[in-house]
């Protein structure tokens, strides 16, 4: 079973949580949610490199947990400053001076504002950390069921006895 | 007055955090849409972010208590018992939210465990009907209603509807679609259709409605957004049609992008002109361009909207 996934791993990441698949369906199957879960466990048991989309869910989660909100700006520049990838690509400079023709001062100042002004949700801090708490829960419950845990002791014992 | 139309004249409004960011046209275009037809809505107090496309891969229980809460504010903190959401990831991730809280005890109780250490009260399914602007809008102005208010008419535009994926899918989420006459249909949406040309539209046969363009990957996989937005592009043109209308602040956003990105890297250009309803609708009101929030699109339409003599 692990081999066979692992040969398939590079479709794996390709779903665009669409759900025709389960619309066809006729028992309400949910690929996409079984697709979802594959790739973190190839992820986890360290099979391929965290992938792009992985790391744009974190991103996107750390800014929800810590503020109730996304500012799609800095989302972006993260996501590009973390996959090492140059903000600055042609198609994007492209479309922001498409954007900037028709935008008046205002709107304008409004945006460059949004970088220095993070959008927020109010007393959100017990939220944020009933969240937080919760994904901390869930990464120990996955990381035994996965006996990660065992296979760092085991990978240690070795190393410790030569 | 049927039931539905007396309900939605006065609903709480939950713009989401595309339509403060970029997706802000469609903001901009609802509010004045709404104001022009003598709807009432009130912002959610306070809202949070319903988890949109990237939360649920982290933990799908935490994205339902984000879009909980949001509920909650309406019923419990407001007394509302309608929301109205323009976004099709909010809409489809508050009645994803309603259909799990109702139907699995494990998901009800994270989330009530969540919402007591939050420090707010657990949102109980039923407490609000989740709607989209769509409905709103169709339910209490209706086709006839248009027709009556329409100054500028959209007669000679040729239009293909694209609603995307999250707005009839998974269909379990959806139980008022799909029960007979006057319902919204989750093979062959037409509740757009149906308002654009009220207002004059000519609506071609459009087959790729609800197909997908990729927007839970638009940045992290590039090139398979920016085929399957091609695909979207070139079949819309194939049809006939002059704008794609567009219902969703990621799929119109995907949509303009990746146009600019298939001209530079695949060298395909494309010219048909990507506009959300509510700004059409809100130009055959006669609302001038600026009022719907034309200039705040990354496209640009306003010669073709001079044009068509919408300006």
């Amino acid at each position: 079973m692990e081999e066979e996934l692992l040969r398939d791993k590079d479709i794996i990441w390709q779903c665009v949580s669409c759900n025709k698949c389960t619309y066809a369906c006729p028992r309400d199957v949910e690929p996409e949610g079984v697709m979802k879960a594959t790739a973190h466990w190839l992820e986890l048991k360290g099979h391929t490199p965290k992938s792009h989309s992985t790391i744009f869910d974190e991103i996107f989660n750390e800014q929800v947990m810590a503020t109730g909100k996304i500012e799609d700006g800095r989302t972006v520049r993260r996501y590009f400053q973390r996959t090492g990838q140059a903000l600055f690509q042609p198609w994007l400079i492209e479309m922001v001076k498409s954007l900037m023709r028709n935008l008046p001062i205002g709107m304008l100042t409004r945006m460059g504002l949004a970088n220095f002004i993070t959008p927020r949700t109010r007393d959100w801090s017990g939220a944020g950390d009933a969240i937080g708490e919760y994904v901390a829960e869930r990464e120990a419950h996955h990381r035994k069921a996965l006996k990660l845990d065992d296979l760092v002791q085991m990978a240690e014992t070795e190393l410790g006895g030569h | 007055m049927s039931d539905k139309k007396a309900k939605y004249q006065e609903v709480a409004y939950y713009p989401g955090c595309a339509l403060e960011g970029s997706g802000s046209a469609y903001d901009t275009s609802t509010r004045a849409l709404g104001k022009a037809l003598g709807l009432k809505i009130k912002e959610v107090e306070n809202w949070n972010c319903c988890g949109a496309m990237e939360v649920k891969n982290i933990d799908p229980k935490i994205q339902t208590y984000l879009s909980s809460r949001v509920m909650s504010i309406t019923a419990n903190k407001m007394n509302m018992d309608t929301v109205m959401v323009p976004c099709n990831g909010c809409y489809h991730n508050l009645k994803k939210a309603e259909y799990d809280l109702a139907n699995d005890d494990k998901t009800a109780e994270v989330v009530d465990r969540l919402s007591k250490k939050a420090g707010h009260d657990t949102y109980q399914p039923g407490q609000v009907e989740t709607i989209h602007a769509l409905d709103w809008i169709k339910e209490t102005i209706g086709e006839e209603g248009l027709r009556e208010r329409v100054k500028n008419s959209l007669v000679g535009i040729k239009i293909a509807n694209y609603y995307g994926c999250m707005y009839t899918r998974p269909r379990h989420i959806f139980p008022e679609k799909d029960a007979g006459p006057g319902s919204e249909s989750t093979f062959k949406p037409h509740f757009m259709d149906d308002l654009l040309e009220a207002a004059g539209a000519e609506n071609v046969e459009f087959p790729l409605k609800t197909a997908c363009c990729g927007g839970a990957h638009t940045l992290s996989d590039c090139d398979t957004s920016t085929l399957l937005v091609t695909n979207i592009l070139q079949a819309a043109e194939a049809a006939g049609a002059e704008v794609i209308a567009t219902e969703c602040p990621t799929c119109h956003s995907g949509l303009e992008m990746h146009q600019i990105r298939a001209e530079k890297t695949l060298g395909i250009k494309t010219n048909v002109k990507i506009i959300y309803f509510t700004q059409l609708l809100g130009m055959a009101l006669g609302l001038k361009p600026k009022a719907v929030g034309l200039h705040e699109n990354i496209s640009d339409s306003f010669d073709f909207v001079k044009n068509k003599g919408l300006a």
